[in-house]
């Protein structure tokens, strides 16, 4: 028997009184008794072990609600090169890099390059298999964007992943092609992902695991307790057995399996107390708003971004990644089994299609807790959120858009309208949905405090506010990333909140981010993680 | 938008691979403050070399300088150590910090975040050394290390020329020209450059340096290699075509220093300060005390070219002037009547950035930063 006591701090229950009690009494890696420091002591016997606070700040452990953790180590850890616009500011530089790495490279090494942006690189082009060909003749090359929605590969690449003038291009997927069917370079959606694994193959599992450990290290770090596998594949759950089997400090993890075809088999996965279980199936509406793949209802500006680095026509509206009715069938039958359906939309007008497929089913075949799921909702609108929240569906916003990519979107994309409701937290507060706030990781990196500061502040990188009427306060941005995260992935009767009864997952943190001040809450310390009454991670 | 308080200290780092040169230039620094008052925080407190006629007392984590300066040793808590000196009542003039000598620079970011968001500090310059004459021979990871590492900085030092070939040089010149393009790149021996491309002060008082050191023949001799420009008119200025003139000035300049009055609110001074390809403005809230607005300019001899600055600081102020310049390509000043403005040419050191006529600034109350290369205001 473990017991622990809390106290000597201040403690964020974000319960619903958000009361804020003495002392927190653990046994056995569950809460039993919140309250004063005399009733939680005797409620644990006397030898337990005690954990003086000191004066720093008691919450319940952040919930990621949609990123990719294994993918995450797959995609960006070593031996990827990271040529993010941060580390590598130009294509031109990202082409010289790539020039270096060949000149080293083994024969017949496979070599990944991770970040590729037509916003943030001022110069991009998009780089076509002839090009890296000249680059690269010997060794397979492949170039992901920062979205992570495409690919551009070299012929080795090609060749290496098997995708030719016979390979018939998948549905959802994008493969560009020549006027005989050969594959130009640019690969879009579920096809790039599958051709990424053959890198990922190649570089084998010793190289997967040591990545994997950092992943896990990095979200502990930034006291996340429990993140989604969003995109889960059945493959995958080897390395997470195998991570707990380690000892690893593994977060909680909720699957959301990857749709890929609608005969694909979901396991009722649960492992452990709640260590790692299918929460539901994830599929793709339509792509990344900065590759152009999302369906709106009004096109995307005319600028030299859309244009030239996006190679968009004046008025491109884009499209949904499935037709209509392959798309439809996919939602029905995972719905159909019981599945708890968390779709990728970023354009209104997938978001149009969406609820209307989502209220045909739910007149068709009503579930009164069905937590039907929209992810990131960029340019979801009002009457939109409107709806959702009476059809009872909930939003998730992958905030980190307004900070990494504010002013392109502004400036480049959509213009200052739309920009001002771009990921309509606020709104969607407003109206009463439990939303949740999520760093997508790989795309940006998993920290629950930044997504709070970048969801009540809307400040961009370069400074300006994008839409002030979507700030949320504080006190939602942090439900956002806890207790309603953990409602999300229906939980929340077993996370997100010092309650007793619940998990004893914690993060500790130099202050109180009900307190500093909006701009402040990137910068608080984390100092210690508890994972089910566990110190996991500690800063010491 | 973010808010700078009048106070905030400006904040220089100083990144480098082990022996890049960044202990050496830290000690120039130090003994050549030119009346600043600089808070240094080092990695290797043991590696700094003061002269001990120069030094006042010294602690274990701490020597405090006779001209003012202090040497501190960096710590855990970076973020703590600068906020003590910016809330103490003698506020140092600006705060160095040597990074370690592994570390991604970048690691400071969130430090500085915090201090600028808590109102303490202001980030001035971010300097990069890298030795020319090791770079070849350095295993593969780290050379793209510090490939990386250069693109995140203002003012790129490529130190040591003397100990490398021309040809050496040469190519990675070229090689970080392409990596690093938004990077002032500038070539150095002993880590030298002028304390004015480090700092970004404008009003201070430049006091007389403070030790007239044996080894200073070197910096006594700045205007062999560097130009100073600097441009004054009454006219208000246009914002949009002071854009342009800043876009171009990072193809001209290292550092770049203004106080200007725009013509949609010629009430308002406003701080223009840019160094390699970052540029920032700061609205002053403070009474005013000129009505002129004066730019100096800050670059290498055979880069900087007085001429073309002239020339688009004549095209700054008057659409017109544009046109006849276009035609006669020689600008000439004086056939600029609608304009009461000056320009000088100032070779090396000079302290014309900071004259007499300088307003004393009060109070800093909105800022933002941008990269020239995409321009972008917001108020």
């Amino acid at each position: 028997m473990t017991e622990t006591l809390f106290f000597g701090g201040s403690i964020v229950t974000v319960d619903d009184a958000f009361q804020a009690p003495e002392a927190v009494a653990v046994r056995d890696g569950a809460i039993v008794l919140v309250g004063t420091l005399s009733d939680a002591g005797a409620a644990l016997s006397d030898d337990c072990d005690r954990v003086d606070l000191a004066g720093r700040v008691l919450l319940p452990g952040f919930i990621e609600p949609h990123s990719h953790p294994l993918w995450a180590a797959k995609t960006r850890g070593a031996p990827v090169v990271d040529v993010r616009a941060e580390t590598v500011p130009t294509y031109a530089a990202i082409l010289a890099k790539i020039r270096r790495r060949v000149r080293v490279a083994r024969p017949g090494e496979h070599l990944l390059f991770f970040g590729l942006d037509a916003q943030l690189h001022p110069d991009m082009e998009a780089p076509t298999r002839t090009l890296l060909d000249e680059i690269a003749p010997d060794n397979p090359v492949g170039i992901q964007t920062s979205n992570c929605h495409a690919l551009f590969m070299n012929s080795a690449g090609f060749d290496a992943c098997g995708i030719d003038e016979n390979f018939p291009t998948p549905t959802g997927s994008v493969i560009e092609r020549d006027d005989r069917g050969r594959p130009t370079g640019m690969i879009g959606e579920a096809i790039t992902w599958k051709a990424l694994e053959t890198f990922y193959q190649a570089w084998g599992d010793d190289r997967l695991n040591d990545e994997f450990r950092a992943s896990i290290e990095e979200l502990v770090s930034n006291g996340i307790t429990t993140v989604t596998e969003h995109l889960y594949l059945p493959f995958y759950k080897a390395y997470y057995l195998s991570a707990l089997k380690q000892g690893l400090p593994l977060p909680r993890i909720a699957a959301y399996q990857q749709a890929t075809t609608d005969d694909m088999q979901v396991e009722k996965m649960v492992v452990g107390d709640d260590r790692l279980w299918m929460a539901g199936v994830k599929i793709h509406a339509d792509g990344s708003p900065f590759v152009g793949n999302i369906w709106l209802t009004k096109p995307y500006l005319d600028t030299e971004i859309t244009r030239q680095r996006m190679q968009l026509k004046p008025g491109h509206t884009g499209g949904p990644n499935y037709p209509q009715a392959y798309f439809d069938r996919m939602v029905r039958t995972y719905f159909g089994q019981g599945w708890q359906m968390s779709v990728h939309t970023q354009g209104d007008a997938t978001i149009d299609m969406v609820l209307d497929l989502i209220e045909t089913i739910l007149s068709e075949t009503p579930r009164a807790d069905h937590r039907f799921r929209l992810e990131h909702c960029a340019l979801m609108r009002q009457d939109q959120i409107e709806r959702a929240h009476r059809l009872g569906v909930l939003c998730s916003f992958f905030i980190n858009h307004i900070t990494h990519w504010g002013a392109p979107i502004e400036d480049a994309l959509f213009g200052p309208e739309r920009a001002a409701h771009y990921m309509p937290a606020g709104s969607a507060a407003k109206q009463g949905m439990r939303i949740s706030l999520h760093a997508d990781t790989p795309m940006t990196d998993p920290s629950a405090l930044q997504l709070m500061q970048a969801a009540t502040t809307r400040i961009a990188g370069d400074g300006r506010c994008l839409g002030p009427e979507e700030r949320i306060d504080a006190e939602t941005a942090l439900r956002a990333v806890t207790i309603d995260a953990a409602y999300q992935i229906a939980m929340e009767d077993r996370l997100g909140s010092i309650t007793p009864g619940k998990h004893a997952d914690f993060v500790v943190l130099d202050a109180n981010p009900l307190e500093t001040g909006a701009t402040k809450l990137a910068d608080i310390g984390v100092r210690e993680t508890w994972l089910a009454g566990q110190r996991v991670w500690s800063d010491a | 938008m973010p808010e700078r308080p009048q106070c905030a200290l400006p904040v220089v780092t100083i990144g480098g691979f082990l022996g890049a040169g960044k202990t050496t230039l830290v000690n120039a620094i130090l003994r050549r403050a030119d009346g600043r008052r600089i808070v240094v925080f080092v990695n290797d407190f043991g590696a700094i070399n003061i002269d001990h006629a120069l030094v006042e007392t010294v602690e274990q984590d701490r020597i405090s300088l006779k001209n003012g300066c202090v040497c501190c040793s960096l710590n855990d808590d970076l973020v703590a150590g600068v906020a003590q000196f910016a809330r103490s009542d003698a506020a140092p003039d600006a705060v160095v910090i040597e990074c370690s000598g592994v570390a991604d620079p970048r690691a400071l970011d969130a430090s500085l975040d915090a201090l600028e968001a808590a109102g303490l500090a202001r980030l001035c310059t971010r300097l990069y050394l890298l030795d020319v004459a090791c770079f070849d021979s350095l295993p593969f990871e780290d050379s793209e290390h510090i490939i990386d590492h250069a693109a995140a900085s203002d003012v790129l030092l490529l130190n040591k020329t003397d100990l490398a070939s021309a040809e050496q040089v040469a190519a990675i010149r070229q090689t970080l020209e392409v990596a690093a393009p938004y990077s002032a790149i500038l070539e150095t021996q002993q880590a030298a450059i002028p304390p004015d491309i480090i700092f970004d002060d404008h009003s201070r008082d430049h006091r007389p340096t403070d030790f007239p050191s044996t080894d200073d023949r070197r910096d006594n001799h700045w205007g062999e290699r560097y130009v100073q420009w600097s441009g004054q008119t009454e006219e208000p200025l246009d914002r949009r075509r002071f854009e342009e003139f800043a876009r171009s000035l990072p193809k001209q300049c290292v550092r770049a220093k203004g106080l200007l009055r725009f013509s949609d609110d010629p009430q308002s001074t406003v701080l223009f300060n840019l160094v390699g390809h970052r540029a920032t403005l700061d609205m002053s809230n403070g009474p005013s005390t000129q009505s002129a607005s004066l730019i100096v300019a800050i670059g290498e001899k055979g880069m900087l070219d007085a001429a073309h600055m002239e020339a688009s600081f004549l095209a700054l102020l008057s659409p017109e002037l544009t046109t006849e310049l276009k035609h006669c390509r020689k600008p000439d000043i004086r056939s600029a009547p609608r304009t009461n403005h000056q320009l000088s040419r100032d070779q090396g050191r000079s302290n014309s950035a900071s004259d007499g006529t300088s307003p004393k600034l009060d109070s800093i109350s909105r800022s933002m930063a941008f990269r020239v290369t995409r321009l972008c205001w917001r108020e």
